[in-house]
């Protein structure tokens, strides 16, 4: 049993939240790349939700049975960041 | 927020569990966020229920370790 812990990630849901749902997505995309230029530097995007699925799979597969209790962070360095 | 992330997760674990145990166990991912570790203004609740889901989980794996969990 092991956390997932991922960074902001393009989905629908975020769009929403950001309340971005109407309007285009150039705008979106636009808005996007500049919360992420100071939020996640270094790679300045949010996650693409296959990015964080595929974590999801390791975690959920047999092949590490020694990792319980744990956290798996993929943020894209989001809280590595100290600014 | 707390009700949902939070509780609900503990929900799920609470009625999943006794199933996975009686077919051997199996493995639980629980999907919490990076607000768990860093956050900002204005997210108390959803930090909170996100940081919530560390301490659950930290627990229970240990709870379940031996019988089947990874």
């Amino acid at each position: 049993m092991n956390a997932l812990i991922p960074g902001t990630t393009d989905t629908e849901l975020v769009r929403r939240a950001a309340g971005m749902e109407h309007v285009p997505d150039a705008v979106w995309e636009a808005l996007a790349k500049q919360w992420a230029k100071s939020h996640v530097p270094g790679l300045e995007r949010m996650a693409k939700a296959e990015e964080i699925a595929a974590f999801a799979l390791v975690l959920a597969s047999d092949d590490h049975p020694y990792m319980t209790g744990a956290q798996m962070v993929v943020d894209g360095g989001k809280t590595a960041h100290g600014g | 927020m707390v009700n949902t992330n939070l509780r609900g997760v503990f929900l799920a674990l609470k009625y999943e569990i006794p199933h996975m145990l009686a077919s051997g166990g199996g493995n639980v991912v629980v999907t919490s966020s990076s607000n768990a570790i860093a956050t900002t203004e204005k997210r108390s609740a959803y930090a909170a229920s996100k940081r919530g889901l560390v301490g659950l989980v930290q627990s229970a794996a240990q709870d379940y370790a031996a019988k089947g969990f990874a």
